[in-house]
């Protein structure tokens, strides 16, 4: 269970993206957060993974947080993968040749995985990021779009993320940002709802994708969201958010 | 995999904290332990030796050339030897302990790694390096015959090292902060931390100075740590200035106002850098 009590957060560029938020997300449920285009759902999971302390308020985290699926800022480019594997696994308490072995067999990366993680493409960082989560006995993964990276060179790796996020998400909550509702349908069964900078939960996810799509309609009223599109595709919405 | 799953639903629990905070401390100490601004072990941290022994060898030159007699004891390499080491333990870790609060350090972390996880990991390495690098020194003087060399109160020199790197840490910590608001301080600080040499009874016994530079002395904490690091080898030692809690005062004085200092300006740095 994560808990945000009275929690506001302003960006740096000064748009809030939370003010008061009071709100309980249950840690053993596959929560879709919803929101529109640049409302703040990479910030807020910053905020939940614990990267970004919020400007005001509390979050309580009765339950292990993972960082956000894909993330690169744990990394030390000058140590190897290895390394930076073995870091990770001890940190969160994992055993470390346990996690070094699966990351190393799903990727395939093989000896690069003994070179400094400057010498590998941002790609396959991203993608070693992704396969470290997974890796990792989190209680909460948080995910940003999608489970899996959009690109890489492995083959198969967004089939094998999609069947190691249903077997995570067996035993294990997940938090999927998102403003595809068919992505929230595919991955999710209750949502988290951003609008007004407030952030609502909703036990049934088709409740959620109600009151979300209605603040879309509520955005397409207000003059300077005209022409905004509803339900965009995948890939563009990869980093249009500042974290 | 190690730990049960955690509860999902209820409340934080201490125990579990306690263990997360073990694991994180001990993969820092793992990960950087191997490497000091990259470089590979033993090049990178007995670089940290290099100074002080440079100091001791340049002062024991001057007093035997220029023929004065010696300040206390019977070997000017063991009298300096118990000065340089904890004055420096102080100098470096005020100043090291900088390199884990730095710009944008906050950054590149996972996010259950906290600075001052570094904070105290890298500074506890400093302690590591420097208590080996003291205890080599002293080894190999008592390997040429100067018997006082091994201290007759080990415990006792371990704890005026301990006390030294207690105010060394708060003081860095304070360091960090100022030089991030102010970042000529970088440069400047190393520079004042040295003068702790001439203040705190390197080549002298603060006993032993006239009483008006006496009084003034006594009010820099670092000097009550050398000399009482130097009564775990001199057994005669003259108890002037050697009061373990004025520098213990100090150095939980300094750590207190350093951590609130970090934590009242943390949001504000953050968002600046």
């Amino acid at each position: 269970m994560i808990r945000l009590r009275g929690v506001s957060h302003i960006l740096r560029n000064g748009r809030e993206v939370l003010s008061g938020a009071d709100v309980e997300i249950p840690g053993d449920r596959r929560v879709a957060l919803l929101g529109r285009q640049s409302a703040g759902k990479s910030t807020i999971l910053s905020l939940l993974a614990g990267n970004v302390a919020p400007l005001r308020g509390v979050i309580e985290r009765a339950a292990r947080v993972s960082y956000v699926a894909g993330y690169q800022g744990g990394f030390r480019v000058t140590q190897t993968g290895r390394q930076n594997i073995i870091f990770a696994a001890r940190a969160y308490g994992a055993d470390p040749l346990e996690v070094f072995e699966f990351v190393r067999d799903v990727s395939g990366f093989g000896s690069d995985l003994d070179v400094p993680m400057r010498q590998l493409s941002v790609t396959n960082r991203n993608n070693l990021s992704y396969l470290l989560a997974y890796a990792l006995p989190f209680d909460v993964y948080l995910f940003d779009n999608v489970v899996g990276p959009m690109l890489s060179e492995i083959p198969n790796l967004a089939e094998t993320c999609q069947e190691m996020y249903r077997r995570r998400t067996a035993t294990a909550g997940s938090i999927v940002a998102t403003r595809n509702t068919y992505v929230a349908q595919k991955f999710c069964d209750c949502g988290l709802v951003l609008r007004d900078r407030r952030l609502e939960f909703y036990d049934d996810l088709r409740e959620a994708i109600a009151v979300f799509n209605n603040d879309l309609l509520a955005a397409d009223d207000e003059p300077d969201n005209r022409g905004q599109r509803r339900g965009a595709p995948l890939a563009d919405d990869a980093d249009d958010e500042e974290a | 995999m190690a730990g049960a799953a955690l509860p999902s639903s209820g409340d934080r629990r201490w125990d579990i904290a306690l263990r997360n905070q073990w694991n994180v401390l001990t993969a820092i100490f793992f990960r950087d332990a191997d490497s000091r601004h990259g470089r590979r072990f033993l090049l990178g941290y007995f670089a940290s030796a290099i100074e002080p022994l440079m100091i001791v060898s340049v002062l024991a030159i001057l007093f035997t050339a220029l023929g004065r007699h010696l300040p206390y004891g019977e070997s000017i390499l063991l009298f300096l030897g118990t000065g340089v080491f904890p004055i420096y333990l102080f100098i470096h870790t005020s100043v090291r302990v900088r390199q884990a609060l730095g710009i944008g350090k906050h950054r590149i972390r996972f996010p259950i790694e906290q600075p001052l996880d570094l904070v105290v990991i890298h500074g506890f390495q400093h302690f590591l390096t420097s208590v080996v690098v003291a205890a080599l020194y002293f080894f190999t003087l008592r390997l040429f015959g100067v018997d006082d060399a091994i201290p007759h109160d080990p415990l006792l020199a371990l704890a005026a090292l301990s006390a030294i790197f207690l105010l060394g840490l708060g003081v860095g910590i304070i360091n960090s902060v100022i030089a991030r608001i102010v970042p000529i301080w970088d440069l400047i600080w190393p520079a004042i931390s040295r003068t702790t040499l001439h203040f705190s009874g390197l080549y002298y016994v603060a006993a032993f100075l006239p009483p008006t530079i006496r009084t003034w002395l006594v009010y820099n904490p670092v000097l009550h740590g050398t000399n009482w690091f130097r009564q775990a080898f001199y057994v005669f030692y003259p108890t002037f200035a050697t009061s373990k809690a004025f520098l213990l005062g100090s150095g939980l004085v300094a750590l207190t106002f350093g951590l609130l200092l970090e934590a009242a300006t943390r949001q504000y740095l953050e968002a600046r850098e």
